[in-house]
């Protein structure tokens, strides 16, 4: 039998990747470990010592901004014919709530939308308005939009939810996106012969979805949810743009990061606060690790 | 009675689609086809201070965009700079991402640990990471140079030099993890008997990746470019993040600009930037388009 050739190149090119691999770890693993490193550190100590252990190991900095954050937001009121500008100072709590409301609602939401429509449109397929929705979607997935922020803004205003923590997460309830399509590839997979059963049975359309279907794809609509509940903790941009008064954490660390306003901008204390911000998301990760890197797939393999 | 059966059937199907779907296409076509109709209309109009009111101006914006275009040299800065961001993103971005996939695919060495850490950043806030990154590239690493060489080095983002780089760096770093991991996916869904096929003619991993893999998954591929096209310019590259709304001209993006100038709230800009936005849309689109049956048509083929 003929012994197989050894080609040292094989080796080479797993190894610049092993190479590459470890160098992106690295970066985020020093710079996660430095950052924690310095949130533990006194201002002096910073100053003095920027690559060293603390002085003294604290967590000083982060009951500081426990204790202390907060974000100033200005509101108009019109009162007696007058317009007005009143500040208001949102605390810790209210920002964890507004987190939560945006964060957990958005991300139920945006889960549940596209979940009820792909099963319409899977179910129904030879519908003409199946057809059309389901065009609809990787049309829109296509197309790029530029610069409609303004419009959003003022058909916003015009429907009164511009500012509206409850109202803003109707945008949420959206389904022409590519979870749209994870949802339908997942009902298409399922065996005719459950909802057949369910028929038989004398049970309902929305019976046959809600305790036939719907623990069946339970799993998705969970890792979903997961992934948009850490885009939405994590995003300030649209709350900045949308609900200037009801300000997040992520938005609080954002003012917190690039202003001098709250007081507290030295970099331990900034950095504290950012890993405080990092706590519930890589719990989250470290529970759900499996799941959120589960198989999420687009545009599948060339038969 | 079978009639009047089929027909009450019939018209419980279309009651749940209606359940289903009613609400989702409604929201639709406020905030999607309202809202870009909307940002159309805005591209011809301008705001009257005295009337409160959007009125009918031609093609005023689009003229002031194109002389905002050649004469002030702030979105043609702006252009080029996404363009760059673009072009890094596509050149090496793309490549290590389907190394990187292709790795942990064959399950080399760490590759689940790899796994792990290359979606991390997307688990972890964006403004908690770039606010740690900004301590690190201006007061650590200069410190550690300073530790090695001797010789002291300013900051990265103090450098004007390597400021642009520097930030470019971090929005190139945190794009691809979620990519590996749909890259990851699709290529698990190869057959194994190609692979193992491929494998007794003594292909080398290399060829493996190149010949078979790539190939197989090229609609991915498609995918992912023509959504990267698509993100050209509404893509920050975390200026925001990093300057609020007062980044320097010279590290502008398009997406920045009209986020930033969006951000302000200022009514008589939205007409301005709602033509910039449908400009750049009419050209993405095309572009996008092309690109893509270009690709359909010279794309690999599996034979």
């Amino acid at each position: 039998m003929e012994k197989r050739k050894h080609n040292p190149f094989q080796h080479i090119f797993e190894i610049i990747i092993f190479i590459l691999l470890t160098f992106f770890v690295l970066i985020l693993f020093l710079m996660i470990a430095w950052g924690l490193l310095t949130s533990l550190k006194e201002n002096s100590d910073f100053r003095s010592n920027v690559l060293g252990f603390p002085e003294k190991w604290e967590f000083v900095n982060y009951l500081t901004v426990i204790k202390n954050f907060y974000v100033e937001v200005s509101k108009t009121v019109y009162s007696a014919g007058s317009m007005y500008i009143v500040q208001k100072r949102v605390e810790l709590a209210e920002l964890l709530l507004n987190t939560l409301i945006y964060s957990v609602g958005g991300s139920f939401l945006s889960a549940l939308c596209p979940c009820l429509v792909a099963y319409c449109v899977a179910k129904y397929d030879k519908w003409f308005v199946s057809k059309v929705i389901y065009s609809t979607v990787l049309v829109i997935m296509i197309i790029p939009i530029v610069g409609n922020l303004p419009a959003t803004l003022s058909v916003m205003q015009f429907l009164g939810i511009y500012d509206n923590i409850f109202g803003n997460l109707l945008t949420k309830f959206n389904f022409t996106n590519f979870y749209f399509l994870v949802f339908y590839g997942g009902y298409k997979a399922v065996a005719k012969d459950y909802t057949e059963a369910a028929y038989l049975d004398g049970a309902s359309e929305w019976q046959t979805f809600f305790l036939i279907i719907l623990p069946l794809v339970k799993n998705v609509f969970g890792t979903i949810m997961l992934i948009k509940f850490i885009e939405f903790w994590n995003d300030y941009t649209a709350v900045l743009v949308y609900l200037p008064t009801h300000p997040t954490l992520a938005y609080g660390i954002f003012i917190m990061s690039t202003t001098t306003i709250t007081g507290l901008s030295t970099a331990p204390i900034r950095i504290a606060g950012a890993m405080i911000l990092f706590v519930p998301t890589v719990i989250i990760f470290s529970f759900f690790q499996k799941r959120l890197l589960g198989n999420l797939s687009m545009g599948g393999v060339k038969e | 009675m079978a009639n009047y059966k089929k027909e009450k059937v019939k018209k419980e199907q279309v009651l749940f689609y209606l359940s289903f779907t009613l609400i989702p296409i409604i929201l639709f076509v406020i905030f999607y086809i309202v809202v870009n109709v909307n940002s159309i209309l805005m591209a011809f109009q301008e705001y009257d201070f005295y009337g409160g009111k959007f009125i009918f101006n031609g093609f005023s914006n689009f003229k002031d965009f194109f002389n905002e275009f050649t004469e002030t040299g702030v979105m043609k800065k702006a252009f080029g700079n996404s363009f760059k961001l673009y072009l890094v993103t596509l050149c090496v971005g793309l490549p290590l991402a389907l190394m990187f996939s292709f790795y942990i695919y064959k399950k080399q060495a760490g590759a689940a640990f790899f796994r792990v850490c290359l979606y991390l950043p997307q688990v972890l806030s964006t403004i908690a990471l770039v606010t740690i990154y900004k301590y690190c590239v201006d007061a650590a690493l200069p410190k550690l140079l300073e530790t090695i060489t001797g010789k002291s080095h300013e900051g990265l983002l103090v450098n004007l030099d390597t400021q642009f780089g520097t930030i470019m760096f971090l929005a190139f770093y945190l794009s691809f993890g979620s990519n590996v991991l749909i890259y990851t996916s699709t290529m698990s869904g190869i057959s194994d008997s190609i692979v193992e096929s491929a494998q007794l003619e003594g292909v080398n991993k290399f060829q493996e990746m190149v010949l078979i893999t790539l190939p197989l998954i090229f609609p991915t591929i498609t995918n992912f470019i023509l959504m990267g096209i698509a993100t050209i310019f509404t893509d920050q590259m975390l200026l925001y993040n990093f300057y609020a709304g007062n980044a320097e001209v010279r590290l502008f993006t398009v997406g920045y600009y009209m986020y930033k100038e969006t951000q302000k709230g200022d009514l008589s800009l939205y007409p301005l930037l709602s033509a910039m936005g449908l400009c750049f849309t009419v050209v993405l689109t095309a572009v996008t388009f092309t690109v893509k049956h270009l690709m359909n048509k010279y794309g690999p083929s599996c034979d």
